[in-house]
């Protein structure tokens, strides 16, 4: 029988289909590989750097800041064309019954490397570990304009999943308000905590570590699971166990934790189902405010297995073909995850 | 006298702006989508390019795409009705993009600049 199961965060159902679930490794032959263009011009690669804007943070294959014109293995530049500007007024109007104001923003585009490589899963360990290091050196550096309330940090993989060049690259969104999405989050966990005087996120870890049903992986400083009302086949969270409302705030050691989670997550992706396309994301609490004190940092990948139709649509439950107890099995089998 | 090459399908449009920058003083090709664009391109050797992305046979990020394998330092602008490509990281092999617009202003002003610039 199908299940609704609530996402105690959001306070949401979901359906989950337990009877008619789908086998986890029949999601291998809905592959949706990108196409290559290896002959295409790519203003990312090595070689092509004045195609870009000039660039706000540049570092070298040791972590190294390093000056325009040097070897580099990571680059950080503003959007040539963005849709966000950084030196708008932030300034909110009333237009009527309206309210609106200047697209003031940052949008960053943080390239992970100089060779032509498609895949985030083909990085290296070394290589995934300095862009955590970047990530984080981004978002402390845009801190320090008190005018932004959120970052988001947040990759496209694969054409399905909105990536425009096949060049590996993240990419780096700075509002001026908090976005629904995180403020559902921030809501929840307040609502969570106010009535329970507990954090949301650690009473799962908690729960999820004396199940282990739908845990991946634990290590000191991080689980990897799927989550009980997963809205997505093989929807996958990194999460800290320390209750930390703010992904800036986490030590070295947590840095290279995160990074090793991050590599097999995306590894497991590109070796086990055949290259999906997919989205991740990193929810971090508000810059500006103690609003998210009771927030917990995560990590978020969405895999793109399944479209929303009309049913998702009109009553904003989704419906899971498969099971997150199913696809957490099949995560550990493969042997990624150590 | 610089050249500028026009690729742009809609004709109307396309003596637009052959007579806007002739009267700006530059001599102007023009051709009516990319594989035309491509060949004139190859042809005229232009100073500048202008191209728009919705156009038969070739669309203007593949014709971008041709031209930047050969030459990575023209002057190229994409001027297209939609600014819904701007988040598409290949126009980045442009040096501008600009929304088209019945005020010709912006435009002129960018042709001039990167010329200077070149």
């Amino acid at each position: 029988m199908p299940e609704y199961r609530k996402d105690i965060i959001l306070d949401e159902w979901v359906i989950v289909a337990t009877e008619r679930a789908k086998r986890p490794e029949n999601f291998r032959e809905e592959k949706i590989k990108v196409e290559k263009k290896p002959d295409a011009v790519c203003p990312f690669d090595s070689g092509n750097e004045q195609m870009t804007p000039p660039e706000v943070l540049r570092v070298d294959k040791d972590g190294n800041d390093v000056n325009e014109g040097s070897p580099w293995q990571i680059r950080v530049v503003p959007n040539k064309f963005p849709a966000l500007i950084p030196n708008a007024a932030h300034l909110s109007m009333q237009y009527g019954i309206y309210m609106f104001m200047d697209g003031f923003g940052i949008h960053e585009v943080i390239i992970h490397s100089p060779e032509h490589i498609t895949n985030i899963s083909e990085l290296s360990a070394l290589q995934i570990r300095l862009l955590v290091e970047v990530y984080i050196k981004r978002l402390l550096e845009i801190k320090k304009d008190t005018r932004i309330e959120s970052v988001i940090i947040m990759l496209n993989q694969g054409k399905e999943a909105g990536a425009s060049l096949e060049h590996s690259h993240s990419q780096i969104f700075a509002l001026p308000l908090n976005p629904p999405a995180l403020m559902k989050e921030i809501y929840g966990t307040k609502r969570y905590f106010d009535q329970t005087k507990r954090c949301a996120m650690c009473d799962i870890i908690n729960f999820e570590l004396s199940e282990k049903k739908r845990l991946i992986f634990e290590c000191s400083e991080f689980i990897i699971v799927q989550p009980y009302a997963s809205r997505n086949p093989f929807e996958t969270w990194i999460v800290p166990k320390r209750h930390c409302s703010n992904i800036e705030n986490i030590s070295s050691a947590e840095k290279d934790s995160f990074a090793h989670c991050l590599g097999m997550v995306v590894d497991f992706f590109y070796e086990e189902l055949s290259e999906p396309a997919f989205n991740y994301y990193i929810h971090t609490g508000p810059l500006q405010d103690n609003v998210g004190s009771h927030y917990h940092w995560h990590f978020e990948l969405i895999p793109k297995f399944s479209i929303k139709a009309g049913f998702e649509i009109a009553t904003g439950i989704d419906i899971c073909i498969t099971t997150p107890e199913f696809t957490a099995e099949f995560m550990n089998k493969s042997g990624i995850f150590k | 006298m610089k050249k500028i090459l026009v690729v742009e399908d809609d004709m109307p449009i396309r003596n637009l702006y052959k007579e806007e920058l002739i009267d700006e003083g530059y001599d102007v090709v023009t051709a009516p989508d990319g594989v035309a664009g491509y060949e004139l391109y190859r042809k005229e050797m232009p100073d500048l390019i202008t191209i728009d992305i919705k156009m038969p046979n070739m669309n203007g990020l593949e014709l971008l795409d041709k031209i930047r394998k050969e030459d990575k330092d023209i002057p190229i602008i994409i001027y297209s009705a939609y600014g819904e490509f701007t988040q598409n990281f290949s126009t980045w092999a442009a040096d501008e993009y600009l929304v088209k617009s019945s005020d010709l202003t912006e435009f002129k002003n960018k042709v001039r600049e990167l010329l200077f610039k070149k």
